[in-house]
């Protein structure tokens, strides 16, 4: 991405907290933070030429930025800058104050965090802002998640689960709306906010798809069809939509650990025909997912990728340009479920509030992420520059409110400006 | 295993306990699923792969109970 000119890998999180949120408060919890963390004032860099990088703490504890914004400031705008992480360090903190409260924005790197562990992060500031005397002890080693097994020869074995799901899907041809080849676009953001009632509906209309458990495979479906009705538009019928869905490898309701990797990757993928029906597509996306779960699928694709963090990336990139001609996705996806569980109040304003606008590669060029606060849904389209025309990014979003809120969404309230 | 595996809970896990309250979600239903399938030696079927089946400890040893009790 940085030698194409779209920046770092990072993401913005968004929260909205009520009166009484103070910007002092939240730098002082940073500060301890930052101390029990020393892995914040790490760089990723190689010992020698050629050798994989590595984490190396250069400067421990690291400063946290937190950066107070005039009122009024556009946060979306400002959310499509940080978003290409072109500023120093891996995590910092924009507030914009208005009259009722800020709007805080937590920009991390995607390469030391992943959604949920930047969710962990904000909890645990959120726990040292409501107790200013409290300095946790320094975590100094968090170590690797093992790959289910143990034996080279039952890890070869579990492997080849993954191998051949690869090879599956590289008969396909892989489309994704980004123009190749990588280029040098900013990113952008806008998101979809859903009332309580609003997500009732969406709650009650993907259990009805999905037979009430797996909904999962029923938002995937809607950002698939998302995407499918652009390439209709563009004239674009045959071709197939694949995505890599994260499984989290950390227990549900874990605090740690805070850093990336601890998730394996599920790998779905359509035929923009088979998109057609969103029922349909929900089950056949359902049973894709069963059939890799109980394959073992996940636990093939840690074996693979613990393996492979010992190759030098030139290696894998090798690969996958000479199996995959370099598309390997055809956009990204993410539902985190409900934001920061647990969490009332974060700096001395109640948390109302929150999702993430994580920055998307181009290729492919676009993104859709969902996640659910105080009983709000909130959608972000995240793209980058040059993706999506205007029209587009309408046939998207309009797309977007009939599949998860029914028909009749279509003609409802117009879609929110871009960012 | 829930605790062990899918689940970080305070204290113990009540035997009644809304597992999806607690966080559960569907990466995390069908790990488990197939965590007792492997366990407990029981397939089971997709019917009955639903919320109330899965809704609590006590409500999926129940599922299993009437699996395994209907393929005798």
């Amino acid at each position: 991405m940085m030698r194409s000119g779209q920046g770092r890998h990072a993401a913005v999180t968004f929260l909205e907290v009520g009166p009484g949120f103070s910007a002092d408060v939240l730098r002082d919890a940073c500060r301890r933070f930052a101390a029990a963390h020393p892995l914040l004032g790490a760089s990723l860099s190689r010992g020698w030429p050629g050798t994989v990088p590595a984490w190396r703490i250069t400067s421990a504890p690291a400063e946290i930025e937190v950066s107070k914004h005039e009122p009024g400031t556009d946060v979306t705008a400002l959310a499509g800058q940080l978003m290409d992480g072109r500023w120093p360090g891996l995590l910092r903190f924009d507030v914009v104050p208005s009259s009722d409260g800020a709007t805080v924005l937590m920009s991390w790197s995607h390469l030391l965090f992943d959604a949920r562990g930047a969710e962990m992060a904000l909890s645990e500031i959120g726990v040292l802002s409501g107790s200013p005397d409290l300095n946790p002890a320094v975590r100094e080693s968090w170590g690797v998640p093992d790959a289910f097994c143990s034996g080279f020869g039952e890890r070869l074995r579990k492997v080849r689960v993954f191998v051949d799901r690869y090879y599956e899907l590289r008969n396909r041809r892989v489309v994704s709306l980004g123009p190749p080849p990588p280029a040098s676009s900013e990113s952008r953001c806008l998101f979809l906010h859903f009332s309580e009632s609003e997500t009732a509906s969406v709650r009650r209309r993907g259990e009805h798809l999905t037979a009430g458990i797996f909904v999962m495979p029923y938002f995937l479906a809607v950002a698939m069809r998302a995407h499918a009705v652009v390439f209709e538009a563009r004239g674009v019928r045959d071709g197939a939509l694949e995505c890599a869905i994260s499984a989290q490898n950390r227990k549900r309701g874990a605090r740690d650990p805070v850093w990336q990797n601890q998730v394996s990757q599920l790998f779905f993928s359509l035929g923009l025909p088979q998109t057609a029906s969103l029922a349909q597509a929900a089950v056949d996306l359902q049973e894709q997912f069963a059939a890799m779960t109980r394959s073992g699928c996940d636990a093939a694709f840690l074996i693979m990728i613990n393996w492979m963090r010992r190759l030098p990336p030139f290696l894998y990139r090798r690969f996958l340009r000479r199996t995959a001609s370099g598309q390997i996705t055809s956009f990204y996806h993410a539902h985190t479920g409900t934001f920061l569980p647990g969490t009332g109040d974060f700096c001395g304003g109640a948390l109302l509030d929150g999702w993430h606008a994580p920055s998307v590669s181009q290729p492919p060029g676009t993104g859709i992420f969902l996640s659910e606060c105080r009983g709000r849904l909130t959608v972000s389209l995240c793209w980058r520059d040059g993706t999506l025309s205007a029209q587009e990014r309408h046939l998207m979003l309009t797309r977007l409110r009939e599949d998860l809120l029914g028909g009749e969404a279509a003609t409802q309230a117009p879609p929110p400006a871009a960012g | 295993m829930i605790r062990e595996k899918f689940l970080e809970v305070p204290g113990e896990l009540e035997p009644g306990a809304d597992l999806f309250a607690l966080g559960l979600d569907s990466m995390g239903i069908m790990q488990l699923l197939i965590t007792i399938e492997q366990s407990f030696g029981v397939r089971i079927p997709d019917r009955a792969v639903t919320q109330d089946h899965f809704r609590s400890p006590c409500r999926i040893a129940q599922t299993i109970r009437a699996i395994t009790a209907g393929s005798r």
